[in-house]
């Protein structure tokens, strides 16, 4: 196994007496590759990411690499893992430039000392690679949708991580700042980061993701590649829905919904 | 780097150095308005002979001197550190709880210090072994103190979900208020009257004693907060973010509710509830200079310091040779500059 590998085994995670989460195992998440979880609303697919970010209460055990995700300290986790959040906060003022300084300053992942302007080059680095460097002296509140979902990533990204947590990161994006951001996704993956992101597209997640984890009702339904764990019979079992599943010759994979089940 | 990057790099310096002009100014604002307090009054001691009775330059008469050293020094630097302790305490209530309304006022922490002065103005219940003249500042600082447990206690039963916090804190409001109303229908005329008269909020009552301890205060509880700037602004960013980024929220909301209830509950003791300052403070500030709390956290304190000692100066000036209480005083001459800093929507520095 190797050190970027997130593994999960008899996790049961979930809020007060309502577990969402029953014992769940699934095969290891691979460093330098990009995990999308699919599943209906209600599977458990943030919860499972929240518990990896130790954000929900959880027992069982969860591994990345040699570290107990579980039993770690907050600060031992937050230096190998970022995570972005599904909702982003409301009437906020500091500027993106201030928010990623804010993301890497408060709880710096590097053991060396950097001085305020080492911070803020990062920074403004992190935002050049997502190609907003314009906005930086943006306050939030002023973005629009897509742009405060790529300012949150940018405070994900910043810190440079070795997981990568994810939940539903394109929701509010067109076309073209879906592709802008997956891409960079991938590039942080092929620097040996294991992404895992959680996506409602499953078009999205057949194209972007080098694995799935389908998951029904808090289980691991299936997962292996696109091909494999995409399928009619998935289709209908998860999802409840009459559809069909083709295989171009290039590989490319075509979901057509059909009608409710 | 790029060229965009760093034209973006320079642009974020010159803010940076922009703010700490805007701290420059309001410090050299909060000493005219100091001083200005200072040369204030009903006797004929004017700013000049205030300043140079201040720094030793010349002679003043005996009976010019005990007003400077007695009555108008105490008065103005206990309007000072009444500003900074509830400004800087409003704007960490406004950001641990995420809430742009939340200040000690708002949340039930003076009512709660109104109250434990009724019961020793009204009743003459006060802590064993208090000596009289301290009895209604030692209430009223248990009180607010109690205040702010609840709501610390609260934290810590149903988690740091804010709502419930804020919905709390509007309950111990009602609820303070109810029980001074309670007091004030049983108090006699007198009583009444004294009672009304430290609600309204006033500086008359500043000695040197008072101002130490809080100078005191002040002077532990502000650094602590800068301290804890970073983190509260990756609170800033939403609590689950600041989480996964190992931030202990609870224990960050702890500490910060304690360097309120200390910095308020000592405020309070010494002047009364003086609502405004708290709430009006941290706003002004915000759009001001933004919500870097490096710089948020001092402008608001210094601003609070303005507010209060421009309040004073009016305090003694709207009708000549009376002290209007100055709790009256700071929503009346808060409120319009804080209209019209919301309706001008002037952007953040």
């Amino acid at each position: 196994m190797s050190a970027s590998d997130l593994t999960i085994r008899s996790l049961s995670a979930g809020y007060g007496a309502r577990k969402v989460l029953r014992d769940l195992s699934m095969p290891p998440i691979p460093g330098g590759k990009i995990t999308a979880l699919v599943g209906p609303n209600g599977a458990g697919k943030t919860t499972l990411l929240r518990a990896v970010a130790g954000l929900v209460p959880a027992s069982g055990d969860i591994r990345f690499g040699a570290l107990d995700m579980l039993t770690a300290s907050a600060s031992e986790r937050s230096r190998a893992m970022a995570f972005m959040p599904q909702f982003l906060p409301q009437r906020m003022a500091l500027s993106v430039l201030e928010s990623v300084i804010s993301a890497l300053r408060a709880s710096p992942p590097q053991i060396e000392r950097m001085d305020a302007a080492a911070f803020r080059d990062v920074a403004l680095e992190t935002l050049s690679g997502l190609g907003i460097v314009d906005l930086a002296l943006q306050p939030f509140d002023k973005l629009s949708g897509g742009q405060r979902q790529l300012a949150s990533l940018a405070q994900a990204l910043v810190r440079k991580p070795r997981l990568l947590l994810l939940d539903e990161p394109t929701s509010a994006l067109d076309l073209r700042h879906q592709l802008q951001v997956m891409n960079i996704v991938k590039t942080a993956a092929r620097g040996g980061t294991a992404v895992i992101a959680v996506l409602h597209d499953l078009q999205a997640a057949a194209r972007w993701a080098d694995s799935i984890v389908v998951m029904k009702s808090g289980a691991l339904y299936t997962s292996g590649a696109p091909a494999d764990a995409i399928s009619a019979t998935m289709l209908s079992d998860v999802y409840g829905i009459d559809g069909s599943v083709e295989t171009t010759s290039s590989g490319d994979i075509h979901i057509h919904a059909g009608r409710l089940a | 780097m790029s060229a965009d990057s760093q034209a973006i790099a320079e642009a974020y310096q010159r803010v940076i150095r922009r703010r700490v002009a805007f701290l420059i100014l309001l410090a050299l604002i909060s000493v005219v308005s100091f001083a200005v307090d200072l040369g204030t009054g009903p006797s004929s001691l004017g700013l000049m002979d205030a300043v140079r009775g201040v720094l030793n330059i010349g002679k003043l008469s005996g009976p010019q001197s005990a007003i400077l050293w007695e009555v108008r020094l105490p008065q103005a630097l206990l309007a000072i550190l009444v500003g900074l302790a509830l400004a800087t305490a409003g704007a960490e209530m406004q950001t641990i709880l995420g809430n742009p309304l939340a200040s000690p006022f708002t949340l039930g922490v003076s009512s709660a210090a109104s109250f434990g002065a009724a019961l020793a103005i009204v009743l003459g219940i006060g802590i064993p072994g208090v000596p009289q003249n301290w009895i209604i500042s030692a209430n009223a600082f248990v009180f607010s103190f109690i205040a702010v447990i609840v709501l610390q206690s609260v934290v810590r039963l149903r988690g740091s979900g804010t709502d419930i916090l804020v919905l709390c804190g509007i309950a111990l409001f009602f609820t303070f208020n109810a029980l001074v109303a309670l007091t004030q229908f049983l108090a006699s005329q007198q009583a009444l009257q004294q009672l009304v008269f430290w609600i309204m909020g006033s500086l008359s009552r500043a000695s040197w004693e008072k101002v130490r301890l809080l100078a005191v205060v002040v002077v532990i509880a502000l650094p602590f907060a800068q301290r804890a700037a970073w983190p509260m602004m990756a609170l800033r960013l939403g609590e689950d973010r600041a989480r996964s980024l190992g931030i202990n929220i609870a224990q960050l909301r702890f500490m910060s509710l304690l360097r309120i209830s200390i910095l308020t509950a000592t405020a309070m003791a010494f002047v009364g509830t003086i609502g405004f300052v708290g709430l009006a403070g941290p706003h002004i500030a915000r759009l001001l200079i933004g919500e870097d709390h490096r710089f948020f956290l001092p402008a608001s304190a210094l601003t609070g310091a303005i507010i209060m000692s421009l309040a004073s100066v009016a305090s003694k000036s709207i009708i000549p040779g009376v002290l209007i209480p100055i709790g009256i005083v700071t929503a009346l001459i808060g409120l319009p500059v804080f209209f019209s800093l919301i309706f001008s929507r002037r952007g953040t520095v």
